[in-house]
Order: structure tokens, then sequence, then C-alpha cells
């Protein structure tokens, strides 16, 4: 019956246009040949147009005039194919890769490439192809200008930090808001997700990244959303920026089933600096000792040539080799009416840090079901399950990061008079940390495990030919396990007798969206669309610990069997966002392109009358190409000007900072005191980002030179800031809406084809490169203060976080020895405590860039991604200890501690070591020496790709095997002293797990 | 085509109709304000957070323990870490965390009581109960506010109490930036407070907490601090002679369990013994000033000037006031007694002075006197002997304007320290912390810092 209707409004708008018409037919394929079903062809500048049948195939009357059709469908770029006076086609459309004319995803809605006004990066295709990172955002790392990642951890799965356009924030989350098909999801640390921000750790945390659940390979695009106009669509709490991931949808034709299968090896990094040996620390302590004034009887005993009979090199004990599989099976089929898209995989990464891994099962499946011409439902199901062997917090007891440069070479591992590993327990034992990593990584574990389920069911209803409403409802839940488990036999174990900790926590977030669009063409130049949206979005989290020791048998797993048992953690959180939302986007000529949105959001994070906001955007873009004095200018494919001015919002601070908070403890006379822990300030409200974008985009010589230049502005006031309070308010701290931070930059990408082939399996190589430079400044604190965090420090006119001040390090004096800092004076002192503080370091790159290569050849295909970050300093925290001028014996020295000044005319870069060490060195009083320029190049990933030949594949009834081999993080170039430049999020390098590389072969067939 | 809209906007207004309350939620670990304070057990739970935070001690929030080593009875032990060097060297900065916490603990305190003063009328609970709690919270927001106008600001009775600057008097709860009161008003305040406390405290039996006597306790000693010498005799002769207090018959045992007659608030908490003990950080140790201010036969030197070796006189002296007993004595009978005798001398009556301070050293096994052929300097030392390390030694030079003297400063033994502090010296105030000043726009630093 509905078919009869729409042909009938089909014929009807052709009644007009019977005169001399004439029929075509032909068939519509991908460019596998696969024949595509459902694609939509319409006649060039009419509404008039069929869709292919089951076999591809089309049929219909054509109306005079008319020159060309629109032949699009999803996931292949459109092409316009001219008639002429052909009467039948065969159109053959092109997988969509990046290009100008595809479309874009940016959450709520799709946008075509060409109309966008915003700044946006798109990372799909090849890029997210065989990767095997663990999470997506390592995907995005060089290939998206603008953004900056960085892991605190080299742990696999280990949360990370996503920095688009700079930091412009203080005390909220800074990460970008994550929307997974179109819904917003939880991101960052599975234990701190109640409470979506908490001051960062100074150095060294595994905590689990929540995005580590999706799988890479599931992803069909990510798109990164910067300015004021694209993230406005999320404006309350887009101004960190947004980033949409799509998973894999089905598509109509015949099943193709594909089997990715890698594996590999993981290894370690060690940077850039050497130890000393047991032999040479041996000779470095007794000379400190000789220097400190000690006879040789006493150092003969301190030092007793018998220290050398049984040594270890702790640090390539702690950091080892590992392996790497990944498979991963997706079909992916459907017919006009329903699609599909299934993929199950496997995930093993092994850390580079000993007794480490990560382990991921997931399943996604994704279905399209058009239930009527005017219904569609879609349905997401993502499930996944990781588990981990965690690294312990870098710098607690037990941690082998800590361990290896605590504990001396000079002891050695196995024990002489059992014949077995040490436990550090023992009375001969001679390391600073009474344990020994070998012997607890075997005994102790530190697992995580995580559950989530992302699930979303949409359906779509044309309610007019023009009026279309989506009504959504998503259900984000993820369930954490957090075992910890210490042998009493082991050193840490052994404090407590054995023991345990149990936590779990679960966070669930309900979506619920509703959508309404209406589009319109006013004419044949001018169209219009609208698009309203309500949304509702709930999340609850809860937790439980226990603790348990005293166990009472080595076989004790749970707290039942324990001596003491305590379960002291117990919560539970609430937090909710409403948002209204408006957009409008007209277009006239497809030259001239206006964009506005308005959106008012309300949050459960503030008081009643400060928690709706309202944010805006207007955007304009001219297509200045399409204009006619550039009509005739051939080597011009396409150039664009954009710009867009906007607002939007940040509250990612946790729940309830708006009230003051009570805890009850046992109290004072046997009663119970209940007291204030957390003041809350009752005004708390959005923090507010005015962004100016402006960008040129252009293509030139048959597009084989395209491009964007881009320059941005963005001032986000009302920072929190959890500075100090008046006492007089009862408490001393407090989050507030206080501080303005400023982030301008430019960047620019560049596209290129130096080679292209003239026909298939033709030399190809393309270039994508792209630089961005960020300038980051906290532009106002309150009564122009500055505060000191444990992180760094906020200054006005500063970068956010600069480091301590540092004295200022001039070298040793050649003729006593004596270190010498410069004063702010001139003058020079030999006294580090007194020593004036005032040299700033940032740990903020000056710019970074990508590059990213492909070379292709019959079927050979070689990328490699080069990413560099340059200019920033880290201070190296590490070397406090491993360079302490005789101040800490214990641990392990760098070699190069053993370059001090001996007599008078010596250059050299220490002062003479002694017990004891030299006043304020062993304090964490800042000095110069210790900052060091991470500036690094990195070859990020470099793979060769064989893709067998058609008639191979024939035979063995194959369509497409790709074998490859790729390398991560392979090449670096760095002066940095420190084990790895990369991803010191706050410039503290201290006790951390640095990135591993890793070599993978893998082979991805398609059935 | 009718049905699907129909269903949609009956969808979107069934959507719109239940978000009233959809941002609407309340933490689950914790209490919130309104929530805390508008229950009787949950605000009475809050005084007793008020006494809590006060006895936990913090080591390095002590004003008493400050008030000491900034004092002549005790000497920094130069072997020992230097935690309190700041304190005995005068060299005190804005930055030092130990001033952050005690500004943090007294207004912490101020703000409870804010709050239990501002909400109690409203909530449900017994007329009685609820007025002992009000008396209470008073009270103790009085002896916060004293606590810091004696330590931030110039005394009352050696400045101009008019227009020095005293401490910001916040009443009600707020996040601002106050800016500092005079010295007279934050009196003002205190003895407002006092007052008010007093005849809504019903509670006599509880030497635990402030009851009606121990505000009346407190205001004569703030009385005194100002000068108004009729007004502290008055107050102070009511305790005396109220026939509930007594002197204790042994001076050990106010310091330790169980209460005796003499006690008139003792907050129920671990003072800080650790600096003052020799077997734990070691830290303080007794000087020669006080040790010869005791004459043979007065117990209190067994006390406040025990030495380490019972053996061996020459060997270093401790004082064992609080680490016998999770006790810190903070409101007794024995300084009434020199309240009354400074406030009788002040006022001309050299007998009634005398009267007193006779009763106590007889009480102690001090001889008796018969003149105080040194004026008040004599009630002075007295209140040494008595008072030693309860917080009042530097406080007592200052409001009376007598520069300080130590025999124990340069010898070799001790942390090297000033010997002479004089009385109108910027550093016998302390500096306002860098935090309140960071925080606080209207903020005025002390003179000299």
């Amino acid at each position: 019956m509905k078919k009869l209707v729409l042909a009938l409004l089909v014929s009807v708008s052709y009644l007009c246009t019977l005169h001399a018409q004439r029929t075509l037919s032909g068939t519509v394929t991908g460019d596998d040949g696969t024949p595509l079903i459902g694609a939509t062809i319409k006649i060039k500048g009419s509404t008039a147009g069929v869709i292919t049948d089951v076999e591809g195939a089309f049929n219909f009357y054509l109306p005079a005039g008319a020159e060309s059709l629109i032949v699009s469908y999803i996931g292949y770029q459109t092409r316009e194919v001219p008639i002429g006076d052909q009467s039948r086609l065969s159109i053959v459309l092109k997988r969509s890769t990046q290009s100008l004319g595809e479309v874009v995803v940016t959450g709520y809605s799709e946008v075509e490439a060409k109309k966008l006004i915003s700044s946006v990066s798109v990372v799909n295709g090849v890029a997210l192809d065989n990767t095997s990172l663990t999470d997506p955002n390592q995907m995005l790392q060089g290939r998206a200008a603008g953004l900056f990642t960085t892991a605190t951890s080299g742990m696999p799965g280990a949360e990370g930090a996503v920095r688009i356009r700079g930091t412009g924030t203080l005390h909220a989350g800074a990460n970008p808001l994550y929307v997974v098909d179109g819904i917003i999801v939880q991101t960052g640390n599975l234990t701190a997700i109640g409470e979506d921000y908490r001051e960062p750790d100074a150095c060294c945390t595994s905590d689990p990244e929540i995005m580590a659940q999706i799988n890479a390979a599931d992803i069909d695009n990510i798109t990164v959303l910067k300015d004021a106009s694209a993230t406005a669509l999320y404006g309350s709490r887009g101004s960190n920026g947004v980033i949409v991931i799509s998973t894999k949808r089905g598509a109509a034709g015949k099943t193709s089933v594909n089997l990715n299968l890698q594996s590999g090896v993981t290894m370690p990094n060690f940077g850039n600096f050497e130890l000393m040996n047991a032999e040479e620390q041996w000779n470095y302590e007794r000379k400190v000792y000789e220097y400190s004034g000690y006879s040789q009887a006493e150092i003969d005993q301190l030092r007793p040539a018998s220290m050398l009979d049984n040594t270890t090199d702790w640090l390539h004990e702690a950091f080892v080799n590992g392996r790497t599989h990944q498979v991963d099976l997706q079909v992916r089929g459907g017919n006009e009416k329903t699609r599909f898209f299934t993929s199950g995989g496997y995930f093993y990464k092994d850390g580079t840090l000993i007794a480490t891994d990560f382990e991921r099962y997931s399943l996604l499946a994704n279905v399209d079901h058009s239930i009527s011409d005017r219904v569609d439902l879609s349905l997401n199901l993502n499930t996944s399950y990781t588990h981990r062997h965690n690294a312990y917090t870098g710098n607690s007891w037990e941690s082998p990061m800590l361990q290896w440069y605590r504990n001396t070479p000079m002891q050695g591992k196995i024990n002489p008079a059992t014949g077995e590993l040490y436990t550090g327990t023992e009375d001969d034992w001679i390391g600073q940390v009474s344990d020994n990593f070998l012997y607890s990584s075997q005994k102790n574990s530190f697992t995580v495990s995580q559950f989530r389920l992302l699930n979303k069911l949409s359906l779509r209803v044309k309610l007019l030919d023009n009026l279309v409403f989506t009504q959504s409802a998503n259900m984000d839940l993820i369930n954490g396990d957090e075992n910890k488990f210490y042998d009493p036999t082991t050193g840490v174990g052994s404090w407590f007798n054995g023991g345990l900790s149990h936590d779990y926590n679960q966070n669930i977030a309900f979506t619920n969206q509703s959508k309404l669009k209406y589009y319109t063409d006013f004419g044949p130049d001018h169209s219009f669309d609208i698009l309203g949206v309500f949304e509702y979005q709930r999340v609850h989290w809860k937790g439980f610990g226990a603790d348990a020791w005293d166990l009472l048998s080595p076989y004790t797993q749970t707290g039942a069997l324990a001596g003491s048992f305590n379960a002291n953690r117990d919560y539970k959180s609430d937090y909710a966002f409403l948002s209204y939302l408006g957009l409008a986007n007209y277009a006239f000529k497809e030259r001239y392109m206006l964009t506005a949105s308005l959106r008012r959001d309300g949050s459960s994070r503030f008081s009643t009358n400060d928690r709706w906001a309202n944010f805006w955007s207007l955007g304009a873009s001219w297509r200045i190409a399409e204009e006619a004095f550039l009509q005739h200018t051939k080597w011009l494919n396409d150039l664009r000007l954009r710009a867009s001015y906007g607002t939007s919002g940040n509250a990612a601070i946790g729940n309830f900072n708006n009230q003051s908070r009570y805890i009850a403890v046992p109290g004072y006379q046997g009663g119970l005191a209940i007291g204030l822990q957390e003041l809350g300030d009752e005004n708390l409200t959005w923090e507010l980002s005015k962004s100016l974008n402006v960008g040129l985009d252009f293509s030139i010589l048959d597009n084989r030179v395209g491009g964007t230049v881009e320059y941005y502005k963005r001032r986000s006031e009302n920072v929190f800031l959890e500075g100090p309070v008046s006492f007089t308010s009862g408490g001393d701290r407090a989050k507030q809406n206080l501080a303005a931070i400023g982030n301008s930059g430019v960047e620019f990408s560049l596209n290129l084809t130096p080679f292209k082939a003239k026909k298939a399996g033709g030399f190809n190589w393309s270039l994508e490169f792209n630089i961005a430079f960020n300038d980051n400044k906290i532009l106002q604190m309150p009564n122009h203060r500055v505060d000191s965090f444990n992180l760094g420090i906020y200054r006005e006119g500063s970068p956010v976080r600069v480091m301590p001040l540092a004295a200022n390090f001039i070298g040793i004096n050649p003729d006593n020895g004596e270190m010498q800092f410069l004063q702010k004076d001139g003058s020079i002192t030999n006294n580090l405590m007194a020593a004036d503080r005032y040299i700033e370091f940032s740990p903020h790159p000056d710019f970074i860039a990508g590059l990213n290569s492909v070379f292709s050849f019959k079927g050979f295909t070689l990328t490699a991604l080069f990413y560099t970050a340059q200019g920033q300093t880290y201070d190296i925290g590490v070397f406090r200890s491993l360079d302490s001028y005789g101040n800490e014996l214990g641990g392990v020295h760098l070699k190069a501690a053993g370059d001090y000044w001996e007599k008078p005319g010596d250059l050299a870069t220490r002062p003479k070591p002694k017990v004891g060490g030299y006043p304020g060195v062993n304090t964490h009083l800042s000095r110069s020496y210790l900052f060091v320029d991470a500036s690094f190049i990195r070859l990020r990933n470099i793979q060769l790709s064989y893709a067998l030949p058609a008639s191979m594949l024939t035979k063995a009834r194959l369509q497409k095997m790709v074998v490859f081999v790729k390398g991560e993080n392979l090449w670096t170039i760095t002066n940095y002293p420190g084990m790895d430049p990369e991803g010191v999020e706050w410039g503290r390098d201290n006790w951390r797990y640095p990135a591993g590389k890793s070599l993978v072969f893998g082979v991805n067939t398609t059935f | 085509m009718k049905t699907i809209i129909k269903a949609t906007a009956l969808c979107l207004l069934f959507l719109a109709s239940s978000c009233k309350d959809a941002l609407d939620f309340e933490p689950t670990n914790r209490l919130t304000t309104e929530q805390t304070f508008s229950d009787f057990t949950t605000i009475e739970a809050t005084l007793n957070a008020e006494y809590l935070i006060m006895s936990w001690g913090n080591y390095d929030s002590w004003i008493q323990l400050f008030a000491e080593v900034e004092g002549n009875l005790c000497y920094l032990n130069g072997a020992n870490n230097s935690r309190y060097n700041k304190a005995f060297q005068y060299s005190w900065q804005p930055r030092d965390e130990d001033l952050n916490n005690i500004m943090y603990t007294q207004y912490f305190i101020i703000d409870a009581s804010n709050n239990i003063v501002n909400h109690i009328e409203a909530v449900p609970g017994d007329a009685i109960a609820k007025n002992q709690v009000k008396g209470e919270a008073l009270a103790m927001r009085a002896l916060s506010y004293f606590e810091l106008v004696r330590f931030f600001a110039k005394p009352y009775t050696n400045g101009n109490p008019a227009t020095d600057p005293g401490v910001p008097i916040v009443l009600e709860h707020s996040i601002s930036e106050p800016a500092r009161n005079t010295v007279a008003e934050v009196y003002d305040q205190i003895i407002a407070d006092l007052k008010a406390a007093i005849p809504l405290m019903t509670e006599t039996e509880n030497r635990g907490r402030f009851t009606a006597d121990g505000a009346k306790a407190l205001l004569a000693r703030v009385y005194l601090y100002k000068g108004e010498w009729a007004q502290a005799e008055t107050m102070s002769t009511e305790l005396i002679d109220s026939g509930y207090f007594m002197l204790a018959d042994s001076f050990n045992e106010i310091f330790n369990w169980p209460y005796t007659s003499e006690e008139i608030f003792t907050l129920e908490g671990w003072g800080p013994g650790c600096p003052y003990n020799p077997d734990c950080w070691d830290d303080i140790r007794v000087t020669s000033d006080l040790i010869e201010a005791y004459e043979p036969g007065d117990v209190r030197a067994e006390i406040s000037a025990f030495p380490l070796d019972p053996n061996n006189p020459n060997s270093s002296r401790h004082q064992y006031k609080y680490f016998q007993a999770a006790r810190i004595s903070i409101l007794r009978l024995g300084e009434q007694y020199l309240i009354r005798a400074e406030a009788r001398f002040r006022q001309n009556d050299i007998d009634g002075a005398l009267e007193d301070l006779n009763t106590l050293r007889l009480k102690r096994g001090a001889s008796e006197w018969s003149e105080l052929p040194n004026g008040i300097s004599d009630i002075l030392e007295e209140r040494h002997r008595e008072l030693a390390f309860e917080g009042h030694t530097v406080f007592d030079y200052w409001r009376t304007g007598t520069n300080m003297v130590r025999k124990q400063c340069n010898t070799g033994v001790e942390v090297q320290a000033p010997c002479t502090i004089e009385a109108n010296s910027y550093q016998t105030v302390h500096p306002i912390p860098q935090a309140e000043m960071n925080a606080n726009f209207n903020m005025v630093q002390n003179e000299g810092y």
C-alpha cells in the first residue's frame, strides 16, 4: 500500500514533465563490484529520484532536460554522473575516504564536508585499520591537528589525557567530551568516575581508561570537534572539545566476513640514561665514603668486596619483553530492509613492566532495519570485558618502578642460602626497599576488570517528507572490580601478615534523546534545515570496598579467611544533565552557508538558581571556488573560507561541589561528631568558553594538494579553581568560578599526493601533514594571586601549571667544586637552600606536529606516521635519587653521577659527592638542572602491507587478503635523558611506567 | 500516520513533564548543611565536632604550645628536629603552615557555632536541651575568637584596641572576604557571646564541656585581658564562692583521671604531649627560669619541671601536664584565684591579692607570702609556677607590657634564639597566614611581616 502511495507521489511529480521523456536503467556497484542495494539516484536540480533494488539495479523515466544524476550511498562517495545520450549506465561508487565531498558525523547530525562551517578533524579509513593500540585516544595523536594526547602511564589501557587546542580549565576535567554513535558516554578513570574530576596524581597511577573498553577495530571514523560552532551541539559540556566516534555499520549487499589476526612482541623503552653497574657503583660509593672522611677500615666494612659476589641489574629485570595478540571477526551485510555489522574481538597485550598485561573481549552488533518507508530502527549493542594485571602506583613501595632504583645493584636476586629468589625480608638483604619485585610479582596480584555495556536503541520516523523525528534511548553500564592481594611471605605483605582489598563499583548512565529535524528547499538555490533536540542524561554511581589482613592460611583468597576484615568503603552518587538544543543551517547556492545554534542546559551539579545556562554559536562559510569568477580556474578545485564564534561550557567538576558537605566520625565523649568536610560554594555555576575560529580550506591541482589553515582564540571564564578560601568560611578551600584562561593558536593541515597512479596498481604516494601551535595563558587569577599545587603553579600571565620556580644552576666552580646558583641580583651563591628561585619552566609544547606518509605500489602499501612535540620542559624528578651527590647510597646511581669535581681545575658537572649530599639536594627544591627539554620526534607507527592479487584470491574464494607487519614507537629522536619523553602531562617525570614499543605481524582476510 | 504523530506528541509531553525534578539530587555519602542543621541530634553532633577538633591537638596547631615555646619556661632541645624553631626563634613567616592550622581550627569552630546558633531555634526538640547546646556553641565561639585575637592581634591592654586590627567577626556561614574588625570589637563580641551563653546553660555536672561556670571562668579571663578589673574580680569570685569548685588536694590529679573538683573545663583529648615527652620527640625541655622559680616543697615542680633521672636533679627537666591521660586543662579554679589576685592588686587591694595568692600557694606546698615586693611581677611569676605549659606565658608578658628575658637562649644546649623580646616588638603578634592573605583580599597583614 505504502509503495503504491510512493509510486503515486513519484508519478505525480513527473506528470508535468511527461513530454519528451525516455527511460534510463542501470546498476550501481561499489568499487569492489558488490551491488549497492538502496543507493539513492536523483536527477540533478530536481527532487525526483529512485533507489536501487536488491540487485543494485534501477530503472526510471528521465524528464526532459535532465543532464546528470546524483548517486549516493552511505559510506561511499557521492558521484555526479552525466547522462548524455545513454539509456543504460553502470555506476561505480568509491568507498569514502576523507575528502571534501564526504559526510562528517558531528554527533547529533551528519553534515556534508563541503558545507561544513566548523573546525573538525576526521580520522578514518587506513588510520583505523589494523591498529594494535589499546584505546581510541592513541589513534588520534599525530593525525588530528591541535590534539595532544599523553598517557600518564605506559600500562596498556591506562588512563590518558587528551587536550584539544590546549588546556582551558584548572580544577575541572580537561579531557574532551566523548560521543559514541550519537550519545555522550562516560570517560576517564573507572574508580573516580562517580566524580568525573579529581586532582590528578603527581606521577604515576595506572588507573584504567574507560575508552580502552572500545575495540578500535570496530570504529569506522572519529571526528574531533574543535571550535564553538562544532562543539555548540554539545555546548554545555563541549568547551574542552568533543570526540565523536562512529562504529561500523552494516551495508546492503553480499555478506562479507573479515578475519583479522595479529601477533607480535612488545619491548620496553629504556630511554637515554645509563646506570652504574654493581662494580662501578661499588667503586663510586667507596669514593663517597672516602671524601666524607671515613677510614679505610670503615669503608671496607661498609662496602666490602663481597658485595660484588651477587649483583642484579634491577632496571632490566623490571622492564621486559612481552607479547601481543589480536583476533577480530567481523561480519557485515544486509539487504534493503535490514543491514547489520557484527564483530567479535579478542585483544591481549603484555605491559613492558613485569607482570602487567591487558586483555579485552569485545562484541559489537549494529543492526539497522527499515520497518516501513517511514520508520527505521537502529540497534547498537556494544559489550566488552577487560582484565588487567595492573601496575601499582609508581611511588608505592611494592612497585617495581620504585624498586628498580631504590634497590642497589649490589643486591643479588637469588638468595645463595636457599637457591630461591630473595623475598626482601631476609637479614642479609641490603636493598632499601624490603621487597623483591621478582618474588612478589609472582606471589601478589593487582587485577582490575571492567565490564561495559554500551547499548542504544533508536527509532527514526519520517513524519512528513521533510520532517524526521528520532527517538533514542541509551544505556552505558560499567561494572568495575579491583582486587589486590599481598602474600604474607612478600616484603610488603609481611607488614600485615598478608592482606587483600576488593573494590566493586558500578556506573550507569541513561540517556534519552529526542530529535526533530525539518529540512526544505526554497527553490533551487536555497536549502534550509532546522534541528531541535531534547536530551536528558542521568548517571548513577556506586562503589563498595573492603580490606582484609592477617590472612589465616596461604590459601586465603577472600576476607572470609582473614583474621581482620574491614568493609569501610561505601559510596553512591548521582548527577544529571538536561538540555534543549536548536540548530539551523542555511545554504544559498551551496556557496554561502550559515549556521546558528542555541542551547539551554541544566546540571544537577549547580544550585537551582545557577544551574541553567544558555550557549550559542554562529558560523558562516563561503565556498569561493564556486564563484563565477573562479569557475574557469582549472587548477583550483576548492577554496572555502569559514568563520565561527560561540560559547560552550564545562561542568566536569564532580558532584555536589555547590553544597557544603558534612561527615560523621566517632565523636566527643562517646557521642557522634558531624563536621564540615568539604566546603561548597552555593553560587557555583558553569565554566564558560568563548571561542572564535577562522579557517581557510583549499584544494588545488586536481585535488592533489589540499589543506586547511585555521586560527582560533578561546577565552574560558568562570574557570573552576579549587583554591584557598578565607578561613572565616569554616573551611580552607572550595571550588569556585574564579579564573580566566586564554588559548589561541594556529593549525595547518596539508594533504599532498606527489605521485598519483594513472591506473590501478601504479605507484602512489600521499602525505598528510599537520602542525599546531597553541599559546596557553592564565588571564586572570582572583586578586592576582599565585596558587601552588602539587602539580604546578597557577600564575597570571603564565601557562596553566607551570612548574615551581627553580634556582638557576650555572655549573660547578672549577676552583673549589662548589655548586653555583645565579641570584636575581647577579651574585652567585653555592647554597641551594638560599638560592633565589625565579626560572619558570612550562610543560606545554610550543608546537605539535604529525606527518603521515603512504606509499603504495601494486599490492604493497607502506605507511609511516611521525609525531613530534617540541619545546616542553619536564622535571626529571627521579634524578633526585639517581644523582643525589652522595645522599642516597642505598639505591642505584646514574653513570653520569661519576662526573664530579675532584680537584681545582676540574671541569665537572657535579660537586664532589659526600655522605648526606648537599643541603636541599635531597629535597624537592627546584633547581634548573633537573628541568630538561623533552622535545622529541617519534616514529609512532610504521606498517608495510601486501594485498594479495585478485587472481590468487579468486582461486581461494577470498575477496581480499592483506598481510602486514607494523611497528609502534620503534624509533625516537630526543635529547631527553629520562626513559620516555612522551606523556608526562604535568611535566613531572617520577616513578613512571614509560610507553613501550611493539612489532606485530598480521593477516587480514575478507571472505 | 496520525497515530505516529499522536504517539510522538504524547511521548514529548511525558518527557517534558517528568523532568521537573530531574536535576535535584542530594549527596548520599555526606550530609548537606540543610540536612545537618535541621535536626537536633545532628546539631548536637556538630557541637561534638567542635570539641573534637579542639581536642585533636595537632601538635602544630596548638596556640597553647606556641605560647610556651615563645616564652621562657622551656627551650628547644638543640639536638632535635627544627619543628618549633620559628616560634622559639621568633622567625614566623606568613607562609608557615602552622599558622594556617591555627586559623583554620578556630574558624572551623566559629563556623560550626554560627550554624548551630542560627539554626537551633527552628528545630523541634526539648527547649532545655536546645538552650544548653546553643549556650555551649556560643561559649566555644567566644573561646575561639579569644584565641584568635590574642594570637593574631595586639593585646587589648597594651595597644589601641579601638583602632588595632583584630580578626574578622563572622556570625553567619559564608564564603566571603571579610575585613578585620578592631580588637575592641572582637572583645565586645566575645563578652556578648559569653553573657548570652551563661543563662542558657543548665547542665552543671559535665566538666568535659562548657557549662555556665565554664563560660563565667572564660569571661573572668577575658575581663582580665581587657583590663576590666572589677568585672574580672566579680566573675572569678562567683566561681571561687560557688562551693562547687575546690582547689585540688593533689596537683597531679588535675591532669589525670578522674575529674577533680578544681576543673571547670577540661578537654578530653590528647594534648601536645609528644614534643614535651623525653621518650617521644623530646623537642621541648624546661628552662632554669622555671626550675629555679619553684621553692622546695612546691608540688607543682613535680609535674612542671621533673628531672629525667629522678636521682639526678641536674638531668634535663620535663613537664608532664599533657601526657598522663587524654586531658587538656582549659579552665580551672587555680587560674581564677590568680585572676582575682591580679584584679584585686590592680584595684590596689593588696591584702585581697595576697589572700588569694596564699590560698593557692599553701595548697601547692609553697610558703606563705606577706607582701608583694615586686608587685605585678610576683603575680606573673606565680602564674608561671601554677599555669606553666597551659598556654598563658607569653600572653601574660605582652598584655602587661612586660619585656621577656630568657635565661636559656644561648648556652649551647638549646636552639639559638633571641634572649630578650620586647613587649612592644612586632614579633609579639603573629603574621596572618599567607593562605588567608591570598584568599581574602580585604585582609590586612600585621605590621612587620
